[in-house]
């Protein structure tokens, strides 16, 4: 096989791992889509696992940005810096002993600004920058031994400690030393907070202590101020801050809060799950005065347009690097014999309609509504074997993909892989068959739901249910609903969502909430029954769609619940879903909540 | 909160009759340790912190060696005796350790003297003061907060915690830093000014009327009951007549009471947002005697209240001046207008 | 080294001493939490420590009946708040502290403790144990797991709620380096993964179990796992630990960790009680080294495991007391 067959070119990297010429070279640009992302001032990134958030953060760092500008680092607009919060660096349990005893908020602060400073100064690291006569390394030697040392001595550090940069130490070298410093600093909290591990009175702190306003800032502006740094901002770019605990996150919130946006803007990414915005003081930081928030989901989900073209580009792009000239239509193709199937069920709609017999205002909107589900009906009727429908084609994949990049280029390398272990070696993959196609993202339906839940239908006692058995209930259960929705005969039955028509309960809102967070819903607000004002809407991954055998292409339809009628799903899912196929769980029950008692053959 | 005399009064009660209310459960004897400290500044430091400003300023500022503090201490102590203000005993050894350094720092001259109160804790007094370096850094903090700024921003107090565990006893580091801060504003009375100095005519003349006010202000008295300040002033028409040095100018020493009290009152609005719920203070009330050099009779009473009154009024800016978002200062009606219009229209 | 040997559940009380004055066990939803429990003569224990979780309170009430019954007169109860690390660590060294005496000597059934509890009993055993104390583990060995499901329908646990540090192991996770991440994989195959994908790791190392002594059960999915999570994980490292020998378990860890240099360690212990013994051991002897734990959504609880007819027991002091002190810094 040669080297370039082997590759595969939907492959999932991480991006703190890939050198700035491979990001570059994959690189969609989206920041048309997220236009504050790139400028001035504090910004929220919020997605789940996969929307594309590192990928952007990486791409915004120096070495990308000089190789795509084709500039040198000071003619940058901005400096970024990267910071990823990885799930134990800085969310250390023994932390715990600090909390509601001693020294919570300070030592925390101390702990994080010391990561952020270390962090800014290994982002140097990675940086091609010529020196020439070492100018810049005289520089970063004269602002070490002035504002650093005073700033470290403010802090109450031992500068007499300090090692030097020698006087023909590179810039590299002269780096290196600063965070093995600030390593140094890092390394002695450690130190204390392992005493306290099994000595939790053991309470005295004995070393410097640095925060954001007195060291970091400061900091940061002094390097700023170096002939070789760009002359906009700073950007801090926390990656998953979710990783952050509950203290640390209100320290983050004050550093927001702070308003040192000219010199520092700060970009958090979330995956959904960030704790509070409360600062330490118990004040709110709040959009978009404090700052400004980019919701990935939402925006793709709410613009499938936007989002098909995206994909469409780097389905084009990663092909184009493998020398394959082909667009993502061609590449994926659907199943042809069922296309055709439901353009002919279409035709047979349009011309009822002609008749008199539609129910859309035009003939094309009965069109678009029923064929597939009609399709999708027809195959459980015909053959008990709704199974076999299929969701090959490079539309439907887009919409399974639920505005999420990764789910899609995940299933596509899966894809791609199969299609190649099939060919002869040395072969290139030059198209994806639909029944690939279909059986992957079957698979993936089916791991997505049940890595995390075991598949498993049964009623239980509510009470005995922990959250995430009652997610999974829930899931299951809309999902049949949605289901059986599709394969009926109301007028609206490619629906998705659900809304609540009275107002849920804590518990509830939690369920959804912990549904979010692990990509089984995401959120939307439409306009209550009552025309009063607007609701919260829970639409469903699309990428359960195989699972459920659903049509992916549309999610617009939603469908308004009572809190009870989902409790009562959420406790005995197997009931619910018997119900709702024999008719007695209805449009009207599920709205107005008026289930009927459970009969004999249910109890 | 009743002291029985002044905040050192009530630590050294509480350190005999209530050490449990200090870290370590009584291990450690935090009245012991703040006479320590105190002697140390006493012996080594505070002798210097006035003549240090000179040789480094240039000028003559009013004293901040240890008359000043103990002022302050008294100042802090009659506000704390409001009806709703509990310090607790670690409470109180904090904000007497903070007093004691808040201007320490001027002994290497004025400007960004507040700032220095962490140096004298470490390198000067050590561990005299603990060894717990968090403890020290909220002292730090409560000291640094009573002047200056960080950035453009002068608001030092809004910083710090509002509610923290030191050692697992708790604190309260904005009150503490606003009593302080308050505190020092009041603290600039007759025992402050150069008297000697200025009757010899031998103050350099651009800080003249700072002494001169400091030797006006006769009583400064807290009125918890009338939730006010008072400030009483006397000078005599001679004074009243005269011109002092202020700077490169010279002003009337009535003028100079007027912009001063200005100052206190916003220091009152300010540190109330801190303080209001245990220490309420809703006015300054300032009264002024023009005496006669010949008997000390009154000649002419002066006296005004400085407090918020009426309905508050909209700023001249409206919601610009009001809120300090930026994006808010460009954005009216017509503004919002014109984008939706270009938004539909492009 | 003394280490632990495997011997029929029958022999137990022969290869303990005469007396035990503190013997500790977790109740728990798995019968395997009675097995040594009911091998052991009531009347060499002197007292009895025994610690559940109180989340899981209406599942292992029987079980834990019949321990207390078992040890009636001599029992304390020490009953965690669920998801709370320092209370695990608080009562186990309180409990521990309270048993008066030196030259204790302490047996502790290993098998059914979570692995969060018994990483912080095993460090508190380290850092307090007294002189001449001697400490003996024991191990109860599963016939099946996941009993009456086959092949690749067999599960333990699903998803994960929560990530953590193990309290006592916090290791030295410096800003300027990148993260190794070490798993002891086991059955949980989707759970490692998980880990994996949560790290996002500069470089992974998957340990697989091996040894002469290791159940076939062990075998079949570990090389199952290891081939679709390499074919997923092309990069990742791979080495061997047994997952019966905590002394070897520690010492591959440590092989592999020191293999690269200027990484922080991240070690996941996902096998069984005695490897994960091995884990503790080798980020006592090297504290650089992080330990951590993936929580799991949903547990199958009416089938985790079928106790066997075999345990693993031994006098560990000597490799407590050999890791117990952290390298030089």
């Amino acid at each position: 096989m040669t080297a370039l067959a082997q590759q595969n070119p939907f492959s999932v990297h991480t991006p703190e791992d890939m050198l700035a010429p491979d990001v570059v070279s994959l690189f969609v640009d989206v920041f048309t889509d997220f236009y504050q992302i790139p400028k001035s001032g504090h910004t929220f990134l919020n997605g789940p696992r996969g929307s594309g958030k590192s990928m952007m953060f990486r791409y915004l760092q120096a070495d990308c940005q000089c190789l795509t500008l084709g500039a040198q680092l000071w003619d940058l607009p901005f400096y970024s810096a990267y910071v990823p919060i990885k799930n134990t660096d800085l969310k250390i349990t023994e932390l715990a002993r600090l909390h509601a005893r001693h020294a919570d908020v300070i030592l925390n602060e101390h702990i994080m600004t010391t990561y952020v400073a270390a962090k800014v100064i290994r982002s140097f690291s990675t940086l091609d920058i010529t020196d020439d006569n070492n100018q810049f390394a005289d520089e970063l030697r004269r602002y070490y031994r002035g504002d650093f040392v005073s700033l470290l001595d403010a802090g109450g550090f031992d500068t007499t400690s300090l090692p030097l940069i020698p006087a023909d130490a590179s810039l590299l070298a002269g780096f290196r030393i600063v965070g093995d410093v600030l390593d140094a600093i890092y390394r002695k909290v450690l130190l204390y907070l392992r005493r306290l591990s099994f000595s939790p009175n053991d309470l005295n702190y004995s070393g410097p202590l640095l925060g954001y306003l007195d060291f970091l800032v400061p900091f940061i502006q002094g390097l700023k101020q170096l002939s070789f740094m760009p002359r906009g901002p700073v950007f801090l770019l926390f990656d998953d801050a979710d990783n952050l605990n509950d203290t640390q996150t209100r320290i983050l919130n004050g550093w927001v809060s702070s308003r040192t946006s000219g010199d520092i803007s700060i970009k958090i990414s979330t995956q959904l799950a960030y704790k509070t915005f409360r600062t330490t003081t118990g004040q709110t930081i709040d959009s978009p005065h404090d700052f400004s928030e980019v919701n990935l989901s939402t925006i793709y989900t709410s613009s499938h347009d936007k989002y098909r073209d995206r994909i469409a580009e780097i389905v084009t792009k990663r092909l184009k690097n493998h020398s394959l000239d082909v667009s993502p239509d061609i590449f994926f193709p659907p199943d042809s014999e069922q296309e055709n199937e439901i353009q002919s069920l279409a035709q047979t709609l349009r011309d009822r309609w002609s008749q008199g017999q539609g129910r859309g205002f035009r003939a094309g909107d009965d069109a678009i509504r029923y064929a597939r589900p009609e399709y999708i009906r027809q195959l459980r009727g015909a053959s008990k074997s709704g199974h076999t429908y299929s969701y090959a084609g490079f539309d439907q994949l887009v919409h399974i993909s639920s505005g999420i990049v990764r789910y899609f280029l995940e299933a596509a390398s899966q894809m791609y892989a199969e299609q190649q272990a099939r060919m002869n070696s040395g072969a290139l993959v030059t198209v994806i068959p639909p029944f690939i196609q279909n059986k992957v993202v079957r698979e993936q339906a089916d791991r997505f739901l049940f890595s995390e839940f075991e598949n498993i239908l049964k009623d239980a006692d509510e009470a005995q249910l922990n959250r995430a058995a009652k997610l999974r209930n829930l899931i299951l259960a809309l999902g049949g609903l949605f289901y059986e929705t599709l394969v009926s005969d109301r007028s609206e039955r490619r629906v998705f969502s659900i809304a609540f028509s009275d107002t849920p309960d804590q518990e509830l809102r939690d369920v959804f909430a912990l549904g979010i967070q692990y990509g089984y819903f995401h959120e939307s607000a439409i306009g209550n029954k009552e025309g009063t004002g607007r609701t919260k809407l829970y639409i469903l991954s699309r990428r359960l769609a195989p699972y459920f055998t659903l049509d992916p292409t549309s999610f617009a339809g939603y469908r308004f619940v009572t809190s009870d009628v989902i409790r009562d799903a959420i406790a005995r899912p197997k009931t619910f879903l018997s119900r709702v196929r024999n008719g007695v769980i209805n449009a009207d029950t599920l709205e107005s909540g008026q289930l009927p008692l459970l009969s004999q053959e249910e109890l | 909160m009743n002291l029985n005399g002044n905040l050192d009064v009530y630590l050294k009660y509480a350190s005999e009759n209530s050490a449990t209310s200090f870290p370590f459960q009584g291990r450690i004897n935090y009245w012991v340790r703040y006479t320590s400290i105190r002697d140390h500044l006493v012996t080594n430091v505070f002798s210097h912190v006035t003549a240090g400003a000179i040789i480094v300023d240039g000028g003559y500022l009013t004293d901040h060696g240890d008359d000043h503090v103990r002022t302050v201490v008294d100042r802090a102590s009659r506000l704390v005796e409001a009806e709703s203000c509990v310090l607790s005993p670690y409470e109180i050894y904090m904000l007497l350790v903070a007093i004691h350094l808040h201007d320490v720092g001027n002994i290497h001259g004025r400007k960004g003297h507040e700032m220095r109160a962490l140096t004298m804790m470490r390198d000067t007094l050590g561990t005299i003061a603990g060894i717990d370096d968090v403890e020290k850094r909220h002292i730090v903090n409560i000291a640094q907060a009573h002047g200056g700024h960080v950035g453009d921003d002068k608001d030092k107090i809004g910083r710090l915690e509002r509610d923290a565990r030191v050692l697992q006893e708790r604190i309260r580091p904005q009150l503490l830093a606003a009593i302080l801060r308050f505190a020092d504003e009041l603290a600039d009375d007759r025992q402050r000014a150069a008297r000697f100095l200025l009757q010899t005519g031998t103050l350099p003349k651009g800080n003249e009327v700072f002494h001169k006010f400091a030797e006006a202000l006769h009583t400064v008295e807290i009125d918890h009951a009338g939730r006010q300040v008072l400030l009483h002033f006397d000078f005599d028409e001679r004074t009243a007549v005269q011109q002092f040095g202020k700077g490169a100018e010279e002003v009337y020493l009535l003028d100079e009471i007027y912009d001063r009290t200005i100052k206190t009152h916003l220091e009152r609005l300010y540190c109330m947002r801190f303080m209001h719920q245990a220490v309420p203070l809703d006015a300054i009330t300032v009264k002024i005697d023009v005496t006669s050099s010949r008997d000390y009779g009154v000649l002419k009473p002066i006296g005004y209240r400085l407090e918020e009154h009426g309905y508050p009024s909209t700023p001249a800016g409206g919601i610009h001046d009001l809120c300090r978002d930026a994006a808010i200062a460009s954005l009216n009606g017509e503004a919002l207008r014109q984008e939706f219009m270009v938004q539909a229209n492009p | 080294m003394s280490g632990m040997t495997r011997l029929p559940v029958d022999d137990v009380a022969g290869a303990l001493p005469e007396v035990i004055d503190v013997f500790i066990a977790c109740a728990s939803f798995e019968s395997r939490c009675l097995t040594l429990a009911e091998h052991i003569p009531g009347y060499k224990v002197r007292q009895a420590i025994l610690c559940e979780n109180d989340s899981l309170a209406s599942l292992t009430t029987e079980f834990s009946q019949r321990l207390t019954d078992r040890f009636a007169n001599v029992v304390t109860r020490l009953v965690f708040r669920r998801n709370d690390p320092l209370d695990v660590a608080d009562k186990l060294q309180g409990a521990l502290a309270n048993v008066a005496g030196s030259g204790r000597v302490i047996f502790v059934d290993i098998t059914t403790f979570t692995h969060e509890a018994l990483l912080i009993l095993v460090r508190l055993l380290q850092l307090y144990r007294r002189l001449d104390d001697r400490v003996y583990f024991g191990y109860t060995v599963a016939t099946e797991y996941s009993v009456g499901a086959e092949g690749g329908d067999k599960w333990l646990s699903k998803g994960i709620s929560e990530i953590r540090s193990i309290l006592g192991y916090p290791g030295e996770n410096l800003p300027s380096r990148r993260v190794h991440l070490l798993i002891l994989t086991g059955f949980e195959t989707e759970r490692a993964a998980k880990l994996v994908d949560e790290f996002e790791p500069a470089l992974v190392s998957l340990g697989f179990v091996t040894g002469a002594d290791t159940d076939e059960i062990h075998q079949l999915s570990s090389r199952a796992f290891q081939q679709s999570f390499l074919e997923k994980y092309s990069s990742a490292e791979v080495f061997r630990f047994p997952c019966y020998d905590a002394l070897a378990t520690k010492d591959a860890i440590l092989h592999q960790a020191h293999r690269f240099a200027e990484f922080n360690l991240v070690v996941a212990a996902m096998n069984t009680k005695i490897s994960t013994v091995g884990a503790a051991l080798a980020a006592a002897e090297d504290d650089r080294i992080q330990l951590c734990y993936a929580f799991a959504n949903e547990y199958n609880y009416a089938g985790y495991s079928a106790p066997g007819t075999s345990c693993y027991v031994g006098d560990v002091t000597d490799l407590l007391a050999a890791t117990a002190t952290p390298r030089e810094t």
